[in-house]
């Protein structure tokens, strides 16, 4: 799996840009085998932004295909730690162990 | 019920409850950390608001919602309990007191509030610290201490989360709730859900919520802590909080020692352990209603049980409810035992009373027709019917008897209040209330009492500075007492205060005009002086008592009410006011006497005996008015000579009787010409045109339809006393 094939998304992923973040997931997940998220610009999540992450999972192995969280900011790592869902949305384990250092 | 009489019960309970509180405030003064007191302020600011949000009286709900928050702070040891708080308090539950009569006075219970009202309560609230409430999406913050958990493993709250589709658009980030639950103990595990197996991902809307979130939660915070996390979030989320094992055992251990007397309901008693939350409860009430009005229409059948919705809804495992069950039962069938109070409107209690007073006369009536007619087989039948008619006569009157205790402890803010107002320290003691008598007695001896002990604080006790210098204690006391006797109540009220000066009310009734400086009295004559009118001893009127009004209205109040009113005072030492009553203004048992061409009768509670006057002709007369009865001095009154009424066709050589009356300490005989027995006898008020009759307290009506008059012993003692001061002038 390159680079190119991931989905990176950037600034808010809250109520406010779930439409447009939805649409953005549903162009990409649609047809893929490998699903891999950059979540690296993400500037701030919330409930909205957590269940379309979950959604697109979802979406993603409705289809088959992999699904993966290459790389995460501080404020999606805090909501996934709080939640317990490092694992569940298949978080690099690099990426976890380096959030944990940093908390 | 209509809506007025619901509004009408509403404010007595408010009433009772406001008493309640006030009685707590008082123990708190001097215990400030009394949970039992804590508590019944609490529930009475939380029952007066629940049932004003019944009713819509939203400032009702608004005040005492501030109020009951601050207790609960309280309760919990997050705020301290000063003088000055409690204080406050004390004004609070004035301004609750001053609400509800605001609402009961205006007929139509939806006008605003009237500006001054609004600004006191203002003004009360912004002292009690209260800011306004935060807008309901705001996450409160508070300041925990870290917490400890609890050593077992699996000593988890089980907390499950299920959010509506429309949180998010109602401004509910369900994370939020997850991040402040995270500062309440440790989030052991999380389960977050998407259950999305009923829409297809075409269909997903990203702005709705299908969030649900499984939680172990750790922590040693209580269940109503953990249910306010998600205080509000419950118009937008399914949350179910189920507690841990050892949680479980505690609120088992909690309803095995629930005192029986404090168990009302199912619900209530879930909530007072913590079980479950105020809103679970609510939340299974509504259940438990809709399900019995689907019913309703089919066949009547039983409501469910309130603890099968709880333990469904999963606020509740099912051994707790099993224990609230028996708790409950154990309560209930004790409660049987106990006295069952039933509200019954004093008008028809009063109905009541006046029918079996009726019966009383016709049942004389029937046993004098029976007499007449000679039928000698129809006296046992009487007989019965007499046992009977007292039987009944006794209960009804019984049904209006409440003890005085109720009306005598509101005295204890009457004295607080004044004592602060004047810099005095006194004690209020109060014994005897559980004694015993007639409501509408107690509702007209108030006002005079107030007056007494008002009296008492004002011009009785001194200050802590004056009392010091004097060698007594600093701290004063007014002791108030009740206790029966012979069918009279005496309340004492007492105080161990500067005492009555004889030599200063002389003066003064001199000075008014009221004795003549050679007139002779005794002491207790110059001290009754203070009953008359216009006659105040202290020179400054203050504003409680003192304005040469007063006395003597307490006199007439207690005068109407077939009471007397003694007084005794040594200078310095202090006062004792003694105010005896008839238990009851409606029927007595009396003693009927013949005198002359009329019948009397004698409340039968007075008469000690009765002895024949040929009997004690050997005894020597003092004058005319003194007899020696077994050594013992007695005045007596001819009751002949009283009321000019002597029968002259009656033979001047047949015997006559004395018939010797108690009153207070004090004894008398009335010498009368026949003596007729007991007699059951209902009291009628005499009209209006003989409300100055002195010595006669009423009139009833015989059996044979004669009507006698009942005499009034204390007032036929100081009418048969005034011809000795006379005598003795001279």
């Amino acid at each position: 799996m390159s680079a190119e094939s991931a989905l990176v998304l950037e600034g808010e992923m809250t109520i406010y840009t779930a439409a447009a973040i939805r649409t953005q997931l549903q162009d990409y997940v649609t047809g893929r085998q490998h699903c891999v998220l950059d979540l690296t610009a993400v500037s701030e999540i919330d409930s909205a932004g957590l269940q379309l992450l979950l959604w697109v999972r979802r979406v993603a192995a409705e289809q088959r295909a992999d699904f993966q969280l290459r790389s995460i900011s501080p404020p999606v790592a805090q909501v996934l730690e709080l939640l317990q869902l490092e694992q569940g949305l298949n978080l690099k384990t690099s990426d976890a162990a380096r959030k944990q250092h940093e908390s | 019920m209509n809506l007025d009489s619901a509004r009408q019960a509403f404010i007595e309970e408010v009433a009772e409850l406001l008493q309640t509180m006030e009685d707590a405030l008082l123990t708190l003064e001097q215990n400030p950390a009394d949970p039992e007191s804590l508590n019944d302020v609490f529930r009475a600011m939380h029952t007066i608001k629940g049932t004003g949000g019944v009713f819509g009286y939203t400032p009702v709900v608004e005040f005492t919602h501030t109020v009951e928050t601050l207790m609960d702070q309280v309760r919990s040891g997050q705020m301290m309990l000063t003088k000055p708080l409690i204080e406050t308090l004390f004004e609070c539950r004035d301004h609750t007191l001053a609400l509800i009569d605001f609402i009961a006075a205006d007929a139509t219970g939806d006008a605003p509030l009237s500006p001054d009202l609004q600004r006191a309560g203002d003004a009360l609230l912004a002292r009690l610290g209260h800011v306004p409430p935060p807008t309901p999406t705001a996450v409160p913050v508070l300041n925990f201490d870290a917490p400890t958990y609890l050593p077992e493993a699996n000593d988890l709250w089980m907390i499950s989360l299920e959010f509506k589709a429309d949180a998010f658009r109602h401004g509910m980030d369900p994370l939020s709730f997850l991040r402040y639950l995270s500062s309440l103990g440790d989030l052991v595990h999380v389960v977050t859900l998407l259950p999305l197996a009923f829409i297809d991902s075409e269909h997903f809307d990203p702005e709705s919520c299908y969030l649900s979130f499984g939680i172990a939660f750790r922590s040693d915070a209580d269940k109503r802590t953990i249910a306010g996390v998600f205080e509000f979030a419950d118009e937008d989320c399914e949350i179910r909080i189920l507690e841990p094992d050892s949680a479980h055992n505690r609120y088992v251990d909690l309803l095995e020692a629930t005192p029986h007397d404090q168990i009302n309901c199912m619900g209530d008693l879930l909530v007072s352990i913590g079980a479950i939350t105020p809103f679970e409860l609510v939340r299974a009430l509504k259940i438990q209603e809709d399900s019995s009005q689907v019913l309703d229409g089919t066949e009547p059948a039983a409501k469910r049980r309130l603890g099968d919705i709880l333990v469904e809804q999963g606020s509740i495992k099912s051994g707790v409810v099993e224990q609230a069950v028996k708790t409950q039962e154990t309560a209930r069938s004790k409660r049987q035992e106990d006295n069952r109070i039933i509200r019954v409107d004093a008008q028809r209690l009063g109905h009541l009373i006046d029918l079996v007073g009726e019966l009383v006369t016709s049942s004389a009536a029937i046993r004098v027709m029976v007499k007449r007619a000679g039928i000698d087989n129809m006296n046992e039948v009487v007989d019965g019917v007499d046992y009977l008619v007292s039987e009944i006569r006794d209960n009804a009157l019984q049904l209006r008897m409440v003890a005085i205790g109720e009306s005598l402890s509101r005295f204890r803010r009457v004295v607080r209040d004044a004592s602060q107002e004047l810099g005095k320290l006194i004690d209020l003691v109060i014994t005897g209330g559980e004694t015993e008598l007639d409501k509408t007695v107690v509702e007209k001896i108030i006002d005079p009492l107030t007056h007494l002990i008002r009296n008492a604080v004002d011009h009785g006790i001194e200050e802590p500075m004056v009392r010091q210098k004097a060698d007594k204690l600093t701290t004063g006391t007014i002791h108030l007492n009740a206790y029966h006797d012979s069918g009279h109540i005496v309340i004492e009220i007492e105080d161990d205060g500067a005492g009555l000066d004889a030599a200063r009310i002389r003066a003064k009734a001199e000075a008014k005009g009221l004795v003549k400086p050679d007139e002779v009295l005794t002491r207790e004559e110059i001290l009754r002086l203070i009953f008359a009118p216009g006659l105040s001893t202290k020179e400054q009127a203050t504003s409680l008592s003192g304005r040469g009004v007063g006395m003597d209205v307490v006199r007439r109040n207690i005068e109407a009410l077939r009471g007397t009113v003694e007084l005794d005072s040594t200078l310095g030492v202090g006062t004792k006011i003694t105010i005896i009553l008839p238990l009851t203004l409606a029927i007595i048992e009396g003693f009927l006497v013949g005198a002359g061409r009329d019948q009397y009768v004698i409340p039968l509670s007075q008469v000690a005996e009765c002895v024949e006057m040929t009997a004690t002709a050997t005894l020597k007369q003092h004058g005319e008015h003194y007899i020696n009865l077994r050594g013992e001095v007695l005045p007596f009154i001819r009751l002949t000579d009283l009321f000019h009424n002597a029968d002259w066709h009656r033979a001047t050589n047949q015997r006559e009787s004395l018939v010797v009356v108690r009153f207070g300490h004090h004894k008398m005989g009335l010498v009368v010409d026949t003596l007729l027995g007991e007699l059951q006898t209902v009291i009628k008020p005499l009209g209006k045109l003989f409300e100055r009759l002195r010595g006669v307290a009423g009139a009833t009506i015989l059996g044979t339809g004669d009507i006698a008059l009942i005499l009034d012993v204390a007032e036929l003692a100081a009418i048969g006393q005034v011809p000795r001061h006379v005598a003795a002038k001279h």
